[in-house]
């Protein structure tokens, strides 16, 4: 019975996905039901609430939409970054590897929360005293930036981590075919050590994603944000929590589902 | 030094530390001729061959690879590793790249064919190593002998002047071992320049010119196999024949 409807899942991924969805959140539903049955969901879901989670105000965006953009944002920045920093550590060549060093240390160390005040507060007195220009940088733009420079020290080190699992065999194979160091590096080396960081990468991204909220400290209407707002104004922490717990699960699990897809697909190019 | 000399080493010392891989040793070898290097594990022969393409560094000594001096450091190594390809051990065929595409991507790379030569070159040899159908497949999905012979054919793409083989059929299980040798055997008709390291005796016995000998990182013996495995003459290749003929 159990294999039929493993091999029925197996073909069948969206209605897998579908299924694992409807059941977690049908058991939220009877936790809800259980605990808090005075739950008045079509009170704190009115359009005009909706339409603020989802997109924030007319005139300014915000909300899930803002959540998506900052994150997918820092997403595409800290992994070029993460990667040059990653690699920069994990060579031979001192002056890339001490300050690249140095930099994941430090931004690994210190609480993700402080950065984002820090870039906040400290950027246009950085920018005034060093260049002698006044930046007036938005809260967006310090929370893409705070997030850009934490998280690539984090994706960094995944890459580093990648780059060291490479068995030697694969040095030398390139090698004896008389590849030259960026040849075997790029087009070996690099190419099989971002298929086997994947899963961590992944994670890593999931987190991300989650971490936005905390941009709320500098007054960026995302999603958490706004929900926030609206539990401020009604008073129905349960109703609002709950939705935004069962969306942020939405769309972190999509995310992971895809990634596990890849993860699947390459799987057969990782090991001989 | 002779035109027709493939590769010379003279001298060659190698230490990790205070542990001498190499003592001595002094190795030759002349165009078309096939050597095969044998001994006990830990005796030097790996790290032997290795030097030839600089994938280890020697402590002191010279080594001319077809006319390339590896410690002249106007020598590009890079042009001499083209000329002297290497089968390893464990295969390491680049598990990201099809079958195909792990023949190609010297060719197309360093010796920059365009991808049609490069392909028709490819299939050409996967006929000869006997397994053309596999060509779109990942190396994961091959069985060891395959992967090997893949390997053979990969390094055969570079059109190499000499192959160097490092145990290639040490980490097979017995029943593939035999279409790597058949392989390994016709290659030997169509006047390669081979070295190889390896425990297959039998192979040694039927294509070799000559017969190495290694024990402690030194060359104890060598001799042209008739006499090599029938009239041994050191007591070290002796008690070493008497171990592996015994199985």
């Amino acid at each position: 019975m159990s294999d039929k409807l493993n091999k029925y899942f197996e073909q069948h991924k969206v209605l897998y996905f579908l299924f694992n969805f409807v059941l977690i959140v049908s058991l939220l539903k009877l936790f809800q039901v259980t605990a808090y049955p005075d739950a008045n969901f079509s009170e704190a879901l009115t359009s005009g609430n909706i339409q603020f989670m989802l997109f924030g105000m007319d005139d300014e965006l915000g909300g899930l939409v803002l959540t998506f953009y900052l994150a997918f944002t820092a997403i595409i920045l800290s992994f070029i970054f993460g990667s040059i920093l990653g690699i920069a550590r994990w060579s031979d060549i001192k002056i890339f590897k001490i300050p690249a060093t140095l930099f994941i240390e430090l931004f690994r160390s210190i609480p993700h929360i402080m950065v984002i005040f820090w870039v906040f507060f400290a950027m246009p007195i950085f920018f005034a005293m060093v260049f002698n220009i006044k930046v007036t940088s938005s809260a967006l733009t310090s929370a893409i930036v705070a997030f850009t420079l934490f998280e690539s020290a984090h994706i960094a080190e995944i890459v580093r981590a990648g780059l060291n699992s490479m068995p030697k065999g694969q040095f030398e194979a390139a090698k004896t075919l008389g590849m030259n160091h960026w040849q075997t590096f790029t087009l070996i080396i690099l190419p099989q050590a971002y298929r086997r960081m994947i899963p961590s990468l992944v994670s890593q991204f999931v987190s991300l994603f989650k971490d936005t909220s905390l941009v709320y400290v500098i007054g960026v209407v995302e999603f958490f944000r706004a929900a926030t707002i609206i539990n401020n104004r009604i008073y129905m922490s349960f109703e609002i929590l709950s939705i935004v717990a069962i969306i942020y699960f939405l769309c972190a699990f999509t995310l992971s589902t895809i990634a596990g897809q890849l993860e699947k697909k390459v799987e057969k190019q990782i090991n001989t | 030094m002779s035109d027709n000399m493939m590769i010379e080493m003279k001298d060659i010392q190698k230490h990790y530390g205070d542990f001498k891989a190499l003592t001595d040793v002094n190795f030759s070898v002349k165009k078309g001729e096939i050597v095969v290097i044998c001994g006990p594990s830990g005796s030097g022969k790996s790290t032997l061959i290795r030097c030839i393409n600089k994938l280890e560094d020697i402590s002191s000594g010279t080594i001319i690879v077809n006319g390339a001096d590896l410690s002249d450091k106007k020598t590009d190594i890079n042009k001499v590793r083209q000329q002297a390809g290497m089968v390893f051990q464990h295969f390491n065929l680049f598990p990201h790249k099809t079958i195909l595409e792990n023949i190609t991507i010297g060719p197309i790379q360093v010796r920059k064919l365009s991808k049609a030569d490069a392909n028709k070159k490819a299939m050409e040899l996967l006929e000869k190593v006997k397994i053309p159908h596999q060509a779109d497949k990942y190396p994961g999905e091959l069985s060891g002998g395959q992967q090997q012979r893949v390997a053979i054919a990969r390094t055969l793409a570079m059109e190499p002047e000499v192959i160097l083989f490092d145990e290639p059929t040490s980490a097979l299980d017995p029943e593939m071992i035999g279409e790597v040798l058949d392989v390994m055997k016709s290659l030997a008709t169509e006047n390669f320049t081979i070295v190889c390291v390896t425990h297959e005796m039998g192979f040694a016995k039927e294509v070799a010119d000559r017969v190495i000998f290694m024990d402690e990182g030194q060359i104890i013996e060598e001799n042209t196999p008739e006499e090599f495995f029938h009239n041994p003459k050191s007591d070290r290749l002796k008690l070493f024949l008497e171990q592996i003929l015994e199985h």
